[in-house]
């Protein structure tokens, strides 16, 4: 098997083609804003007088065809946190992160000075049987396929799986990458109560690392529970502050990296790409308590290959902090290379994500570059010209 | 020494184990504690008494001892949390555990005025009962502080029925120091390697304990309340963003009087055990040197148990970025202006 390393000096000598074999040689941004009869001169991204590629490695869609398909059995078998994803879907018309709304979705790109979004759809049916996740799945993937293929210099596709059943997942992440034209795919921070680190779904992770996927994990509140759990689902996160989102989000997350780390899933796979929603969580900026367990309790915490805080340093970040210092923290904790440009779009968790970063103090220029879409264009082996 | 001048130092984050075996025998023996990992169910916690966070002559010897050759002046003692926390005693057996606690708290402090500092224990399942135990702490037994948990028996720290606590706190201006014992709703979550009960559970709950008293107004309501919150304040102090962006720019969050992140530069302190240099870099950077205090979890900062800061405070001296007058402030200055300790 190649590491990534291999991987990249190989698609970088083979001349790196965009979204897929159908798409081979596509000259990625070379008439982007042209083309699409839209004006983005002024909202083009400059550093140093060259023109900088900004890619969103964070940004939903949602594929109302699906409704159907789900409406009556979401609210029996799913998680609330399911419900609140699926719900959305019962009114397209109202649906900013409808995937038939490309051209509005456009024009807040634009805006927002992205060159390219990674869409994705956050899972909401892991409750469902193999006939019914089969059919979700290949319904979604195929749209976000399409919509990739009608704006090749615009979007990234990151599919979906049905991670309840791994065997499955890894043949939807075949004809994804292979036939679908997709980058990689957007999972939970838990399966149904399972951690991403049960023996389960190493077939999964195998295969992630084998196809070189890029794998990104986004929260559904604590357990799938979503923003607003019930008091039964978690009676903590009651109250004022949206603490279902606000807590919940952070802490699934940091859960997910931390059982991939601490039940040996990334020795077992050290050549993951997992990208981490909303920088990652609470872990890297609270990165050290879980160094201290190994020297505390060494009969509880079994031995890594690492300390747990150096696996940090090999998962990827949204930049969805809100401060220059907290971005300083995590920067200094993970290393530059390893935060991405993120926006959560459509919510208004990061709407000026370029500005951000441009305006991070005690970056350099090739560090901002390589967090504003570098990185990214990298991961997804884009090939990249400006003209 | 510091820029020239000598630091008292102040460990604020430092356990102690009052022997209350008499009065808890028979409940530990109905209810065996978890004492974590795999220390397991056990029937009597206090079955070595000669471990070094008991209050006995050898082991306060062991403890002077420690801190001496730690650079440690003083510490703020309170109780280790778990199996010395007892919210789950009727009216009549928390007063009595509470008084054996805090006087022993006391006695510990009457013998060595120039090296301890008392934060005493409350029994919150009884509010007004632990708004008592306040004010005869503060006032006949000279505490300086008051330990509790994050939740009580699953209670937030913003329910209504602790106002009276609250008010009492707020009152007194006596320091309410948030120590967590791990988060009992999450432990499903918590299997696996890694203690995670501890490295997750412990600053999540202390997470969720002060965003509830930030979001539910109980901060807004009693604006003289001060905390002081265990590692590092948990995930909180180190991501405060997002909470800062829900209270700012989400609609479904009731308005609150000031961001989040500012409770903690006026009413929440947080202790420096988050470990690295850079992680305390952060905090000094999200909230002022003069809002962080030492702490090191004694006894865990001890060789034989790290899940303290063993540095101690080369912590603080080597973090990078801090000027002579933030660590100074962190390391004693902060604390010993907080209670009112003189030169």
């Amino acid at each position: 098997m190649r590491t990534r390393r291999q991987f990249l000096k190989d698609s970088a000598t083979a001349g790196i083609f965009f979204l897929g074999a159908s798409r081979v040689g596509s000259a990625f941004g070379t008439t982007l804003p042209q083309q699409l009869g839209i004006q983005r001169k002024e909202q083009q991204v400059m550093i140093g007088g060259h023109r900088v590629l900004t890619v969103d490695g964070h940004a939903h869609v949602l594929v109302p065809d699906v409704w159907e398909l789900v409406k009556d059995r979401v609210r029996l078998e799913g998680q609330s946190g399911d419900l609140q994803q699926a719900l959305q879907l019962q009114n397209p018309a109202r649906l900013t992160a409808n995937i038939y709304t490309v051209e509005k979705r456009l024009a807040d790109m634009d805006e927002m000075r992205l060159d390219v979004q990674a869409v994705h759809i956050n899972p909401f049916w892991y409750w469902a049987d193999q006939d019914l996740a089969s059919k979700i799945v290949q319904i979604q993937n195929e749209k976000i396929s399409a919509l990739c293929a009608a704006h090749p210099d615009r979007f990234v596709g990151l599919g979906s799986v049905a991670l309840q059943f791994p065997s499955l997942a890894v043949e939807q992440m075949e004809v994804g990458m292979k036939k679908l034209g997709l980058r990689g795919f957007a999972i939970a921070g838990s399966v149904n109560g399972e951690e991403l680190s049960s023996a389960r779904f190493d077939p999964f992770w195998a295969k992630a690392e084998e196809l070189q996927a890029f794998i990104f994990i986004h929260p559904q509140g604590l357990s799938g529970t979503g923003d607003n759990p019930t008091p039964k689902e978690q009676p903590r996160f009651q109250g004022n502050g949206r603490l279902g989102n606000v807590i919940g989000h952070p802490l699934e997350t940091t859960l997910a990296l931390t059982h991939l780390i601490q039940d040996g899933t990334m020795d077992r796979f050290p050549n993951l790409i997992i990208c981490a929603a909303h920088a990652g969580g609470f872990l890297p900026s609270y990165s050290s308590r879980s160094d201290q367990c190994p020297v505390a309790w060494p009969q509880d915490c079994k031995p890594l290959k690492k300390l747990p805080s150096e696996y940090l340093k090999q998962f990827y970040y949204d930049s969805i902090l809100f401060s220059h210092e907290d971005m300083r923290h995590l920067i200094a904790v993970v290393g530059y290379t390893q935060v991405v440009l993120g926006t959560d779009y459509p919510t208004m968790w990061n709407r000026t994500p370029v500005t951000r970063i441009l305006d991070q103090p005690g970056l350099t220029d090739e560090q901002r570059t390589a967090i504003l879409g570098g990185t990214l264009a990298k991961l997804f082996n884009l090939d990249v010209k400006f003209r | 020494m510091i820029g020239g001048r000598r630091v008292r130092t102040i460990d604020v984050h430092a356990h102690c184990v009052v022997d209350i075996r008499d009065l808890v025998k028979a409940h530990y023996e109905a209810h065996p504690i978890n004492m974590g990992g795999t220390g397991g169910f056990v029937a009597d916690p206090f079955a070595d008494m000669k471990r070094p966070m008991f209050m006995n002559a050898s082991s306060v010897e062991a403890r002077l001892r420690y801190m001496d050759e730690n650079g440690v002046d003083m510490q703020a003692v309170s109780l280790l949390p778990g199996y010395n926390y007892s919210y789950w005693a009727d009216r009549d057996d928390a007063s009595k555990i509470v008084q054996r606690q805090n006087e022993g708290i006391a006695e510990l402090c009457a013998n060595h005025p120039d090296r301890f500092r008392g934060l005493g224990a409350v029994a919150m399942q009884h509010p007004d009962l632990a708004a008592e135990q306040m004010q005869y702490g503060v006032k006949k037994l000279g505490l300086c502080g008051f330990e509790i948990n994050g939740d009580i028996n699953g209670d937030e720290l913003s329910a209504t029925k602790f106002n009276p606590f609250w008010a009492k706190a707020d009152e007194l201006g006596t320091l309410i120091f948030i120590h967590p014992d791990s988060f009992t709703e999450g432990l499903r979550r918590f299997q696996g390697n890694g203690v995670l009960d501890n490295v997750i559970g412990n600053p999540l709950e202390t997470t969720v304990a002060l965003s509830h008293l930030i979001f539910d107004g109980t901060l807004d309501r009693y604006p003289g309340v001060k905390i002081l919150g265990a590692h590092g304040g948990g995930f909180l102090g180190s991501y405060p963003g997002r909470s800062d962006h829900c209270a700012s720019a989400s609609p479904f969050c009731k308005p609150v009087n000031k961001l989040p992140s500012e409770y903690f530069k006026q009413q929440i302190y947080c202790d420096s055990l988050v470990f690295t240099g850079e992680g305390l870099r952060h905090l000094v950077a999200e909230f002022g040197a003069d809002r962080i205090m030492f702490g090191t979890d004694y006894p865990a900062s001890m060789s034989s148990n790290r899940m303290g800061d063993g540095r101690g405070v080369d912590t603080i001296l080597d973090a990078p970025g801090l000027n002579d007058g933030d660590k100074a402030a962190i390391l004693g200055d902060n604390a010993a202006k907080l209670f009112r300790i003189g030169s």
